[in-house]
């Protein structure tokens, strides 16, 4: 017990010291949230280059409401959309789409648009570009030219258009969580929010983690400094240290992480208000955790690490370099993408036979049934048999992946083959 | 030369023929077609439980026609939404609330949905659920919803349903995009997928093939192999039989892959068309084209990209003693490929942009966004020209750099060089 300790002690202590942890730590929110943000910020990043688009409108109306409704301007006042009205007749038409395909080809133009005399009646308009893949462009052009196509009808058939918007105003269907003991709360999307984060936060701890142990042994192994430690403690003391230390060094980094969070949602509106008073006047705010989704979220967390960390530990001791170990590792990755893939269908149908099924396998609980319990409690049977199932299947890993370990790390050479690895755990 | 040809045929042919590249070969792609394909099949993909639904119709006209909008049955020919009609006055509401809210708790009920008086008027109704998550079902209740109220409020003002549905529908603007030379082609977003996937591409090559070499040189160093190569060898041959043995590999497996495509495109319509009825609509979904010009700028912006990020992932192998070490180093690195993939969007829907000029011009990120870019559109040719020369230059100058680097490290053990022990090594003569 002494020396687990020890090896409990400088595998935390060591690691936590490092400059790595330090930089690790602070860098990985940034970067996430870098990763999630960046996208998001620059979609809305308007273009700055006007664009001039010519428009063969052979309705003779749509032009005006064209280039009123479309009147976004860059920074310097110029019109991001600088439309040209290019008349012709019908019969002329396919020449002078090919004239206008040919300046679009040459740059002179960005692009034109083909409205025909028929769009009343089968709401067909043509866009032609450099380059179509603007998807919101493409959006504000077809619902400006939609707009105006519907005004239009509604004047022909001579009735009111603000009355026609009134009869068919959509209904909107506000929804509400019934949560525990019958308490409803308005919800608009926060709950799958709350999902995705914290399963991404248990899917990372037990691929990262996990991965630590691996490599900490591999590497004591092929440095063989391992020789040196196993002559003074039993190699299942070594190994359990190990695996409590670095999950003791998670649970710090996710510690600080939390306080981090817990801080800027507590403040962080107040800052946010100061830089950014438009922002936080639109009433912001951070989905909120229950205490409950909280201890749930720590017994996973523990319970999910135990076990990856357990079966990666016998990957190491299996393997004799980095290289090898990348095959064994696959399935492993595995185990852990199979019931993120499935998040999305779990927080759609938390009670569905499915979900039920794929939350009491153990290698898939951690992930799935902590979904399961953010979205929609799930029965207490359910909780309690998908735990037990779990504790035990980490016990009996324990105890297989310790008699493959104690050989495993004294072994190299060739790796092991399926026969020799169960001959080991058979040894008395 | 001899020499290098000698480690680029054994880097080559030791990695072609383990079982790892051929099961590679095969699982990457299922795999990546798994890791896309499964989530968007899992949408479709609904329960079929029977749900319980309690409904407050405090108008009395919409229950009906929603019982009949959404009379969708599941295999055991159960409703999937059974709706259990509720009355309720007004006053009544909050007490009869609770009680729902009760049994929505204890599991007798999945939901309750309120339709005021005033729907017509103020156009809110309200869900409560145990779930509410599902976005799909979200907004089943919504559009049905909506469609009865619509309805019901062109009815009351005497209109013709029909005819007020024809004037707001929206129009379709069909999308085309003009390629070089003015012709003109029909395009429903498949050049964005492309664009995507070929940016994507090459970020893997870049990122595997690179870390392989890396890999390799590790692996030498660390078990003294490489003490008795390099007494026979020039180190920078050794790199560059590595480098070029490894990218080797990596278009080798390219290859394969645009084969199977390939085969795929022309041959998977027809095997399409036997499992599926309705071979028209196999048909019109098409498979997205390539040009000829773009899979020429792909191999080309494939292997100038590899020999960029190769080198340097060399140089970082040469300057560690072991793996672990290795992955602090490679963070630099591994940050100049991700931000281009990240900005892959911005780059294919403005692919005009000052802001993609200007990244597709920055060597380490060319690769990504200079192929993204001539995917959507074909950039001004001085544009490409000056991104390939930029390329060109800076892949020379770190292989110099890199080549000196290694030649020292590759000998060095013990403790992980500082940065201006790193700069003497370049000096060296």
């Amino acid at each position: 017990m002494d020396k687990f300790l020890t090896v409990l002690r400088r595998e935390y202590l060591s690691r936590l010291k490092t400059k790595g942890f330090i930089i690790g730590t602070i860098l990985t929110p940034l970067l996430l949230t870098g990763m999630m943000v960046l996208p998001g910020l620059l979609m809305f990043l308007k273009s700055d280059k006007p664009k001039q688009i010519a428009v063969i409108d052979q309705t003779g109306v749509m032009w005006d409401s064209l280039t009123v409704n479309l009147d976004d301007r860059n920074e310097a006042g110029r019109r991001l959309y600088n439309f040209t009205k290019h008349e012709t007749l019908p019969a002329g038409l396919d020449a002078a789409k090919k004239s206008l395909a040919e300046s679009v080809d040459h740059g002179e133009l960005d692009g034109y648009i083909v409205i025909p005399a028929s769009i009343y009646e089968d709401g067909n308009a043509e866009y032609y570009g450099k380059s179509v893949t603007n998807f919101r462009e493409n959006g504000r052009l077809r619902s400006v030219i939609s707009r105006a196509v519907t005004e239009k009808r509604i004047q022909r058939s001579g009735l009111n258009s603000e009355q026609i918007h009134q009869l068919v105003r959509r209904v909107d269907l506000r929804t509400f969580r019934v949560a525990e003991g019958g308490q409803e709360q308005a919800d608009e999307g926060h709950t799958q929010i709350v999902v995705w984060i914290l399963v991404a936060f248990i899917y990372m701890a037990m691929l990262v983690y996990g991965q630590v142990v691996m490599r900490s042994i591999i590497e004591e192994k092929s440095s063989r400094v391992i020789e040196s430690v196993i002559s003074s403690l039993k190699p299942f003391q070594l190994m359990a240290g190990k695996i409590v230390g670095i999950g003791a060094l998670g649970f710090t980094q996710y510690s600080i992480w939390a306080l981090v969070m817990g801080l800027l949602s507590l403040y962080g509106i107040k800052i946010a208000r100061v830089f950014a008073p438009k922002m936080a006047a639109s009433n912001f705010n951070l989905p909120a955790v229950a205490p409950e989704i909280l201890v749930f979220f720590v017994v996973f967390f523990v319970l999910g690490y135990l076990l990856f960390a357990t079966m990666y530990a016998a990957v190491g001791a299996m393997v004799n370099s980095d290289q090898e170990a990348q095959q064994f590792v696959f399935p492993l990755i595995m185990l852990v993408i199979v019931p993120f893939l499935f998040t999305s269908y779990i927080i759609g149908n938390p009670g569905s036979q499915m979900a039920v099924i794929l939350s009491l396998i153990p290698f898939f609980t951690p992930i799935i049934m902590f979904a399961r319990i953010i979205v929609q409690m799930p029965p207490v049977w359910q909780i309690a048999l998908g735990l037990f199932l779990m504790v035990a299947t980490i016990v009996g890993m324990i105890w297989v992946v310790g008699r493959i370990y104690r050989i495993g790390v004294l072994m190299y050479g060739k790796r092991p083959t399926l026969p020799e690895i169960i001959k080991w755990i058979k040894y008395a | 030369m001899d020499k290098m040809w000698t480690v680029l045929r054994r880097e080559y042919l030791s990695r072609v023929k383990t079982k790892g590249f051929v099961i590679g070969t095969i699982l990457l792609p299922l795999f990546m077609l798994a890791m896309f394909v499964v989530p968007i099949l899992l949408i479709f993909l609904q329960s079929d439980e029977s749900k319980q639904i309690v409904v407050i119709d405090q108008t009395g006209e919409v229950f009906d026609s929603l019982y009949v909008a959404l009379g969708e049955k599941n295999d055991a020919g159960q409703r999937l939404y059974n709706f259990i009609k509720q009355d309720v006055q007004s006053e009544e509401l909050e007490p009869a609330k609770k009680s729902l809210s009760a049994r929505v708790d204890n599991g007798e009920l999945n939901g309750y949905i309120i339709i005021p008086p005033t729907v017509f008027e103020s156009g809110a109704a309200e869900y409560y659920g145990k779930n509410v998550s599902n976005d799909r079902e979200n907004e089943e209740f919504e559009d049905a919803i909506s469609n009865i109220v619509t309805g019901k409020r062109i009815q009351r003002s005497g209109l013709n349903v029909e005819q007020v549905h024809q004037m707001v529908r929206q129009i379709r603007l069909n999308t085309f995009r003009v390629k070089a030379g003015g012709q003109e082609e029909k395009d429903p977003g498949f050049t964005f997928m492309i664009a995507y996937f070929l940016g994507f591409f090459i970020y893997m090559a870049m990122f595997i093939y690179g870390s392989l070499v890396m890999r390799s040189v590790i692996e030498e160093k660390t078990s003294r192999v490489v003490e008795s190569v390099i007494s026979s060898i020039k180190p920078f041959h050794l790199m560059f039989g590595k480098i070029f043995g490894v990218g080797a590999v990596g278009l080798t497996q390219f290859l394969i892959w645009a084969l199977a495509m390939g085969l795929l495109s022309l041959y998977g319509l027809q095997l399409a068309g036997l499992f599926v009825a309705d071979p028209a609509k196999v048909q019109s979904a098409g498979f997205p084209t390539i040009s000829p010009g773009i899979l020429g700028f792909f191999v080309l912006f494939f292997v100038l990209g590899y020999f960029l990020y190769s080198t340097l992932y060399a140089g970082i192998g040469a300057m560690v003693n072991s793996e672990q070490e290795a992955q602090q180093v490679m963070i630099p690195v591994s940050l100049l490929i991700v931000p281009p993939l990240l900005l892959m969007t911005y780059i294919i829907t403005n692919p005009g942009s000052q802001a993609a000029v200007i990244m597709s011009l920055v060597p380490f990120f060319a690769p990504i966004i200079m192929l993204a870019r001539i995917a959507v559109e074909t950039p001004p040719v001085w544009q490409i020209g000056l991104s390939i020369v930029i390329m060109v230059l800076t892949t020379l100058g770190m292989i110099w750099i890199v080549g000196r680097i290694y030649r020292v490290g590759v000998l060095m053990y013990g403790k992980r060089p500082t940065l201006p022990e790193i700069i003497k090594w370049i000096r060296y003569a």
